[in-house]
């Protein structure tokens, strides 16, 4: 706000227009730029990227949104293993019904399934996935994904809805429209630049190796699922992941003991809350506990262990389980990464749940 | 409808598309603005019956002071359009905090008191046609200009969607002669349009979302401890040349669309981080904010002449609302008061050293003009911060040489600050004395290819989600 009112010209609204000849430089401005998108297309092909939807929160919210047209419908929640390891055209075949596809990667699947608890009308079925270090996470990033995910559900505009589908017209054609890998914050992302030594980051994220279709069938790439030198980075990557992260205050063992417990117990609390409301409505409610292999099944019986963790969500919510080591039919997949299983496996490990979900189904528990 | 969207894309073509194959104007400037109610729609469709509210008030309250000649009587008549206007903005944007406040208020006079939250959606730009149209009304009763005559024309000049949401706010002296004539763009200014639109979007998604959001994001977050100063620092500058990217791109945008659909709108931003001094910051940063606050308000108050007292009590006064419509929490008042400090102090120092020949040497301008730009990044601590106690977190942090604090951005991060704030100061000082246009019309040919053809490019690998613009908040 100027102090004096003398010198203070009001804006001009006169609109100059720079000597060029602006049409033809428009022209020329967009050959330019396709020639060079083309170009970059071609070699994101030449490296073997596929065109591939992106897992956006609008594509989470155009399968979230079907729940109210028919609150009946059986849903899949949990992170990405769920998204990646179970194959909805398989439980369609076998169980009749097309599940809905709501996990999302890096994930605990408790707010969504407080989201469908506190729904007026769900009564379908839940298959909840189950990755005890995201399932108990208190807060930060897996907590954050979700509450984000049913935040951007509640407010889809119509502007953002038709984006979504103008959105998935480009993407099913141009292999560089990958928002895992090729944006321009991703491609300055792998010039590796070293970071300050006492920086403190969040670890890396994997890179892109899943793809998603538009009913969000997940699955891991051919190339990840061959590629060793990628896998090894992967697992690398889950390393840091799956570890614990200091303690921010510093305790003792027991007290600390104490602190897991009682947040463990709250976890507990509220999801048994949560199944007792879809149950109420006459929903119901089964936890998976898909494959995972090599150092990190390692990590996770060490740091999650089945007895404090998976063990006590089924006696708490009295729901069913289906733990992947208590079957034998569901135990020795091979995870390339460690943490999720191939395309084809995924359609094999769901084969074999079938005849564990027709059971449940047969005892009404499904 | 954001610009930053692919609906966006489709919905342009669409209306240029018809805007080109009419002839009829009417039909033009009625295809305009149904083009403009979906555009506000596409956001939250029950919102646009608060648009609708706004037009018709005005136009009736317009209408009956043309026509009322008593002065009670058109005070009347005022007091129905501000108590409509004000009253939905008031509701909407201030409800909440009002309440807030309330309460705290009983509960410290120790009267127990709980209200259940409101949880009222802000709709998107209420502040921006609210002044918009409170601006028309005003003008009427000041007996500056006449009511339009057209009400298709009135009802376009309230809801134009380049600048509906976000700005710039345009008078009404300005936007309605352009509807009394068939507004059609040559093929230059339609070209001089879209590099406009590219050059506003590439602020917004490559600069403002790709490169400054998550820095300034990682510092505003941060609520464990103390932050080291470098990143502090860079967290702040991170925001700074966000907040302009975002919204000098939105307006940038607001303008390139209406040029390629023939219509003229006001800059809003004049290279506001060369401005050498606060009260030359104002000149530059939402001009048309600015100026809205200066004629509806300032003036009013009395302006500068009754005396430098009441001229500081009235800066003050003016900074503290202007704070306020920025949004309703007393950080953005804290902003306000202390850019109104700003220009209260810059004002007895202008008496005092304004002849100061140094001042006006080339050092000294930068060095002024370095000042001003720290004291700004200083006010954007309590614009960007969610509360006092991140406020203060960061404000400390920036003034903590200890060596201390949390490492919170990664090297990569801080090259990109760096460059971009570096290059962005460089415009800004490069553009001190001159407009963009001018600067473009010496740059050879094969320049201006080169640039737009990297924005462009820009764009396309950012692949940016629709990020909704800062300012679609307020």
């Amino acid at each position: 706000m100027p102090s004096s009112t003398s010198s203070f010209n009001t804006y001009e609204l006169k609109r100059i227009i720079p000597r060029h000849h602006w049409s033809v430089l428009a022209l020329i401005t967009l050959l330019l730029t396709a020639f060079l998108t083309f170009s970059w297309e071609f070699y994101c092909r030449s490296l073997g990227y596929a065109p591939t939807l992106n897992d956006t929160k609008d594509l989470w919210a155009s399968r979230r949104i079907l729940i109210e047209e028919d609150p009946s419908r059986t849903v899949l929640i949990g992170a990405s293993r769920m998204l990646f390891d179970f194959d909805m055209d398989v439980y369609e075949k076998e169980m009749g019904q097309r599940p809905l596809q709501l996990a999302t990667v890096g994930t605990n699947p408790g707010p969504y399934l407080e989201d469908l608890a506190n729904h007026p009308k769900f009564s379908g079925v839940v298959i909840v996935g189950v990755v005890p270090g995201l399932f108990f996470a208190p807060g930060g990033p897996p907590m954050k994904s979700p509450l984000d995910h049913l935040k951007y559900f509640q407010d889809w505009s119509p502007s953002q809805k038709m984006g979504h589908h103008l959105g998935m017209l480009l993407e099913r054609r141009f292999a560089f429209i990958n928002q895992e890998d090729l944006t321009l914050n991703q491609l300055l992302l792998s010039l590796k630049i070293p970071n300050r030594k006492k920086a403190k980051f969040h670890p890396e994220l994997p890179p892109y190796f899943y793809t998603v279709d538009k009913e969000r069938q997940g699955g891991m790439t051919s190339i990840a699922a061959k590629d060793t030198k990628l896998q090894k980075r992967i697992q690398q990557i889950w390393i840091p992941l799956f570890t614990p992260p200091p303690d921010k205050v510093k305790m003792s063992p027991s007290e600390k003991k104490t602190q897991i417990e009682k947040m463990t117990n709250m976890v507990l609390e509220k999801t048994k809350k949560n199944v007792d409301k879809i149950t109420a409505r006459g929903g119901k409610v089964v936890f998976v506990r898909f494959p995972s292999t090599g150092k990190l099944r390692e990590m996770e019986n060490k740091y999650t262990p089945r007895v404090d963790f998976w063990d006590r969500i089924i006696a708490t919510t009295k729901a069913p389980g289906i733990h992947f080591e208590d079957y034998v039919q569901l135990s020795g997949f091979d995870c390339p990464e460690w943490s999720h299983l191939s395309k084809e496996d995924s359609t094999e490990f769901t084969s074999r749940l079938m005849p564990i979900f027709k059971k449940l189904r047969q005892e009404d528990k499904l | 409808m954001l610009f930053n969207s692919l609906t966006f894309v489709l919905f342009f073509l669409a209306i240029i598309s018809l805007h080109y194959t009419i002839r009829s104007w009417q039909t033009q400037k009625t295809i305009l603005l149904v083009a403009s109610y979906v555009f506000y729609a596409a956001l939250n469709p029950p919102f646009v019956i608060l648009l609708w509210i706004s037009t018709l008030v005005d136009w009736y309250v317009a209408k009956a002071l043309e026509s009322e000649e008593k002065d009670s009587q058109r005070r009347v008549l005022l007091s129905v359009s501000l108590f409509v206007n004000l009253g939905l903005l008031g509701f909407f944007k201030y409800g909440e905090f009002l309440l807030e406040n309330f309460i705290a208020a009983l509960n410290l006079l120790g009267i127990e008191f709980q209200a259940a939250t409101p949880n009222i959606i802000l709709p998107v730009g209420i502040s921006f046609y609210t002044f918009q149209t409170l601006s028309y009304t005003l003008d009427i009763y000041f007996r500056k200009s006449k009511p339009c005559k057209s009400f298709l024309d009135f009802a376009l000049y309230v809801t134009f969607f380049p600048q509906l949401v976000a700005g710039p706010i345009v008078r009404a002296t300005d936007f309605l002669p352009q509807c009394e004539e068939p507004r059609r763009a040559n093929k230059d200014q339609f070209g001089w349009g879209l590099y406009f639109i590219t050059l506003g979007l590439f602020q917004k998604v490559v600069l403002a979302d790709g490169m400054l959001s998550s820095a300034s994001d990682t510092i505003f977050g941060h609520s464990d401890g103390s932050i080291f100063v470098l990143d502090a620092w860079l967290g702040v500058l991170a925001f700074s040349a966000q907040i302009f990217c975002d919204f000098a791109g939105y307006s940038t945008c607001a303008i390139g669309v209406a040029l390629c659909l023939g219509f003229a709108l006001p800059d809003n931003f004049r290279s506001p981080y060369a401005a050498i001094g606060l009260s030359d910051f104002w000149r530059r940063w939402h001009m048309t904010l600015s100026t809205w606050l200066r004629d509806y308000l300032y003036i009013p108050l009395g302006g500068n002449r009754r005396g430098i007292f009441r001229t500081l009590i009235n800066l003050m006064v003016t900074m503290l609302l202007g704070g306020l419509w920025h949004g309703a929490s007393w950080t953005f008042v804290a902003w306000g008061a202390l850019h109104g400090s700003y220009l209260v102090g810059e004002h007895l120092l202008r008496q005092k050293f304004g002849d100061c020949g140094w001042v006006k040497t080339t050092l000294g301008r930068f060095s002024l003009g370095m000042l001003t730009f720290i004291l700004v990044c200083l006010g954007w601590v309590f614009f960007r911060a969610k509360d006092f106690t991140s406020a203060s977190l960061v404000m400390g942090s920036l003034f903590s040489f200890s060596g201390d604090g949390a490492q919170l951005l990664p090297t990569l991060e801080i090259i990109q600050v760096i460059i971009v704030v570096i290059g962005l100061l460089s415009a800004h000082w490069y553009l001190h004395e001159k407009r963009l246009e001018h600067a473009m019309q010496n740059f050879p040919a094969w320049f201006v290819v080169a640039i737009w053809t990297s924005m462009l490019f820009g764009l396309i690998l950012m692949q940016g989600g629709a990020n909704a613009f800062i300012y679609f908040q307020f």
